[in-house]
């Protein structure tokens, strides 16, 4: 894994920068002028938070059914990821929505479910660092990666299933996407370079993680060392 | 012996305040503010019952309803999802996707049998994207988006 | 239609100190753990 890490660190600086120049020259919406470029950040961000906690959710499975180490590893390595996504989600939504809804905040369902989402990536670190034994502290935070499972669909079908003051997704499955094609490149663009983004940043925790463990292992044999 | 289980019983506590919590944050948002705003029709129909409520309303401004005075913050205009209209007031800064023919969501106390007043009018966006040359067709496809919503 | 620069800074400005800072703090996390271990690994091996 680790001699992935500076090829993916690679690729996320160039599609970032691809990205990025495509948002720039993107023309502005009918409706929202240059407040759209918000959106750029905004919607990959939001969908690396709830793919990053799929991920932790696979790893978690795999982790309690095989108590496979390695597993319950990259469920420590990807939390923080899907922290700073979850962060960043709400954050920009935030600055989106003063300008365009005319408030920073509204406890509609889909904002609701967005911020259970962050609290819970923050409550997973704070599990794992409370108890002192890491092998029940592992478990522990997979047991509660489980629970925390079931926001997932609430997240994504909250503005279906009631009324939200949120828009709806503007991509549905079949038909045409509701983004005009000068609109919808550099949306790809950006939410192909947050996709190689998470996985960079996964990949580099996983290398700190292990290492932390490995010293960890060492300086219980040779306290001299501690 | 006493420390394994000061240890396990710190799990469990954990485990059920963050569980606790969570389950305490969903419900208490979700059961009340499972649906963000009514429609028109539905708050007239309750109108009697919702008299000195705190309620938002949402649907659309309706085409040629708004009414700005001159020299000061006040505006009127019609909500409308299509098969009823409330008339509401509102004094103060308009968001900016604020617009006749697009979604609204406005806030404040019902008065049964008097015109709605705002304390806060919120703007809704509907899903669609377009660049600023294609005004004409957005305009009118969000129009439709947004009138799909309120269903 | 107003100017949304401020906004749109802001919000970039948001996501680059977040993932940027981010990554900068687990690189260096990352070398130091590095360091530690191998200069163990060289202490074991004298």
């Amino acid at each position: 894994m680790g001699r992935l890490r500076g090829p993916a660190g690679w690729a996320t600086l160039g599609a970032l920068g691809v990205g990025l120049f495509l948002v720039l020259t993107a023309p502005a919406d009918f409706q929202q002028g240059n407040s759209v470029r918000i959106m750029y950040v905004h919607v990959p961000s939001a969908k690396m938070a709830l793919l990053v906690y799929l991920f932790i959710t696979i790893a978690a499975i795999v982790h309690l059914w095989r108590k496979s180490a390695r597993a319950d590893l990259l469920v420590e390595a990807a939390v923080p990821v899907g922290t700073a996504f979850a962060a960043v989600t709400l954050a920009t939504g935030s600055i989106w929505g003063k300008p365009m809804w005319g408030a920073w905040w509204a406890w509609d369902a889909r904002l609701t479910s967005m911020l259970v989402l962050l609290i819970l990536y923050v409550g997973l670190a704070a599990l794992r660092s409370a108890l002192e034994d890491p092998v029940k502290a592992g478990r522990a935070t997979s047991v509660l990666v489980l629970i925390g499972a079931v926001d997932l669909p609430i997240i994504h079908f909250s503005v279906t299933w009631w009324r939200t003051l949120h828009q709806p997704a503007s991509f549905k499955g079949s038909g045409t996407p509701a983004i005009e094609g000068a609109l919808l490149t550099p949306l790809l663009a950006m939410s192909l370079a947050f996709v190689v983004l998470g996985i960079y940043l996964v990949l580099l925790r996983a290398g700190l993680v292990a290492d932390r463990r490995r010293l960890e292992a060492l300086e219980m044999e040779e306290p001299t060392h501690g | 012996m006493t420390i394994l289980h000061n240890k396990r019983l710190l799990l469990i506590l954990t485990l059920l305040v963050v569980v606790g919590a969570l389950l305490a944050l969903v419900f208490t948002s979700f059961t009340d503010a499972l649906v963000y705003f009514h429609t028109p029709t539905e708050i007239q129909a309750a109108s009697s019952r919702l008299d000195g409520k705190k309620i938002r309303i949402g649907g659309m401004v309706q085409a040629g309803s708004l009414h700005k005075t001159p020299d000061t913050l006040q505006v009127a205009f019609l909500v409308t999802d299509g098969s009823s209209q409330l008339p509401v007031t509102y004094e103060g800064m308009l968001p900016d996707l604020f617009r006749e023919g697009q979604g609204v969501v406005v806030e404040g106390t019902w008065r049964h049998g008097q015109p709605f007043q705002a304390a806060t009018v919120l703007a809704k966006h509907s899903e669609d994207y377009m660049p600023v040359e294609m005004t004409e067709a957005g305009i009118e496809k969000a129009r439709q988006s947004i009138l799909k919503t309120l269903q | 239609m107003a100017d949304y620069s401020a906004y749109v800074l802001g919000a970039y400005g948001i996501a680059l100190a977040v993932y940027g800072g981010a990554t900068l703090w687990w690189r260096i996390q990352a070398g130091s753990l590095r360091r530690r271990l191998e200069r163990i690994d060289d202490h074991s091996a004298q």
